[in-house]
């Protein structure tokens, strides 16, 4: 977790320092390197479970 | 009792599911001082115990969590029983249907008695949640259990149940198991079903174990996820090569977890590993990659909700964090995981484990924002995340397991980190170095 903030512009300074470190790492992307894949889909991993609906049941919104 | 030792006694017959069960519930209501439990699950808890000892009467064992209670930390989706992470946005949230860990447990005969309490939403580290109340850590009251899945680690810790579960996104499984000297496995990514689980940040989220011992994190494991996971006891750690980082982990950290993992390490060449000194990749690089990831997928979960009163302050200002995170950034954090994957995978080439401190400090007493390391002075919350959120980003497994305490009595996590999907030999390696341990 980042630091504990007291206010927003203490928030807001951290993030970019954040993003200040981070910038120069982008220099290692040339435009061939896609997004890790995860190493299985949690799909994989309940295959021979009722299948279910997923929608809302994911999403941080209380369900109905 | 382990879960180990309670199914022994249950198949004897020196206590049913009820009784225990009872008694369980009857010791959470009495000695769970602290503040571990948002929901009691006592109706369904006696229920569920009358019928695994019909099963046991009829012949019918459902294996080592055949009547055995445990507890699910409050943000994995329980059927019919308020799931509120923690949170006044889930406060009166009921699920229609159980995570597949909750029904994959009860498959395996389990019994929850009880939501653990957490920090709200799973997004920080000390679980003191400003709406369930402030967990405490059962060594030491005056400190924190650590976080997210602090309610879960202080059951486990105070002897209340044998097993619980929790999330790990920054080291939420972890970090709680190292403060308060249990046991907790963070599974590669995806190997545990995420399925019916809140999430917080979806490409870092992990549902893993918090036993009071490793067997009983292997057996959790089987329960949870396919696979072997509770392999034989090694006769002799001959053949295992064991990663001690030069750089990064063993800088900046309290003497005494220093050498309480040091003496692990020396414990698990002397039974025959094969000690070396390895450099591992820029890890601050790494955790700054983390960071680019965690902060915007956690605040585009709650971007429409504009009612800070809703929120505690330190999870708003997270929330609003993330939003000052430009797309292209987030998406080439999602790339540099890419790269630093391979940087990472090249270490499996020398080593099978790598093993290091959970967290660089002891548990920080409730109150201590700041800790003194050394001569730096240093952010409680960034201290506490430094050697564990990385492994979330990598997707590698990593055990937290006590290996040994300071001269105050507190515990020191040990952490093994393995190669993708090598829970099995992580666990193996885990319950020699317990073994020697106790």
């Amino acid at each position: 977790m980042p630091e504990e903030h007291k206010t927003q512009q203490e928030a807001e300074r951290a993030v970019e320092e954040l993003r200040r470190r981070f910038a120069p790492l982008i220099q290692r992307l040339s435009p061939e390197v896609e997004p890790a894949v995860v190493f299985r889909t949690d799909d994989v991993n309940n295959a021979g479970t009722e299948p279910r609906p997923r929608g809302s049941g994911l999403s941080p919104e209380p369900e109905k | 009792m382990t879960v180990r030792e309670l199914a022994q006694q249950l198949r004897a017959r020196k206590i049913s599911c009820v009784e225990l069960i009872n008694d369980t519930l009857s010791a959470l209501k009495t000695r769970d001082t602290f503040r571990s439990v948002i929901t009691l699950m006592e109706g369904s808890a006696r229920a569920e115990a009358e019928e695994r000892d019909k099963e046991l009467a009829a012949g019918r064992d459902r294996g080592p969590f055949h009547g055995i209670p445990i507890a699910h930390k409050d943000l994995l989706y329980t059927r019919g029983v308020p799931t509120t992470a923690g949170s006044l946005l889930f406060r009166d949230f009921v699920p229609t249907y159980d995570a597949t860990v909750v029904e994959r447990f009860k498959a395996a005969g389990a019994i929850c008695v009880a939501k653990t309490n957490l920090h709200e939403l799973a997004y920080g580290i000390t679980s003191r949640n400003p709406h369930f109340g402030a967990v405490l850590n059962p060594r030491d009251t005056s400190r924190i259990p650590g976080g997210s899945s602090g309610g879960s680690g202080a059951l486990v810790a105070a002897g209340l149940l044998p097993m619980a579960t929790g999330s790990d996104t920054g080291g939420s499984i972890r970090i709680p198991a190292s403060y308060c000297g249990i046991t907790g496995l963070k599974p590669t990514y995806g190997r545990v079903s995420r399925y019916g689980v809140l999430p917080l940040a979806f490409s870092l989220d992990h549902i893993g174990p918090m036993g009071s011992c490793v067997e009983d994190c292997a057996l959790a494991m089987n329960a949870m996820a396919d696979g072997e996971f509770n392999l034989p006891a090694l006769p002799t750690l001959r053949g295992v090569r064991i990663g001690v980082p030069k750089n990064f982990y063993f800088e900046r950290i309290d003497p005494e977890v220093n050498s309480a993992v040091m003496r692990a390490v020396a414990e698990m060449e002397r039974q025959g590993a094969a000690v070396s000194e390895i450099q591992v990749p820029d890890m601050d690089a790494i955790n700054t990659a983390a960071l680019m990831v965690q902060l915007p997928e956690a605040s585009s979960l709650y971007e429409r909700h504009t009612d800070a009163s809703q929120f505690g302050s330190d999870v708003w200002l997270l929330i609003q964090q993330g939003k000052l995170i430009p797309a292209h950034e987030y998406v080439n954090a999602q790339r540099l995981r890419t790269l630093f994957r391979q940087d990472f995978d090249a270490l499996w080439e020398k080593i099978d484990v790598l093993a290091t401190p959970t967290t660089p400090i002891v548990a920080p007493r409730v109150e201590e924002t700041t800790v003194q390391i050394g001569a730096v002075r240093e952010n409680t919350r960034m201290a506490t995340t430094r050697l564990v959120r990385a492994i979330n980003y990598l997707g590698n497994p990593a055990l937290s397991l006590p290996c040994g305490s300071t001269a105050a009595g507190l515990p020191v996590g040990l952490q093994l980190i393995g190669a993708p999907f090598s829970e099995p030999q992580l666990l193996q390696l885990g319950r020699a170095v317990e073994a020697s341990a106790a």
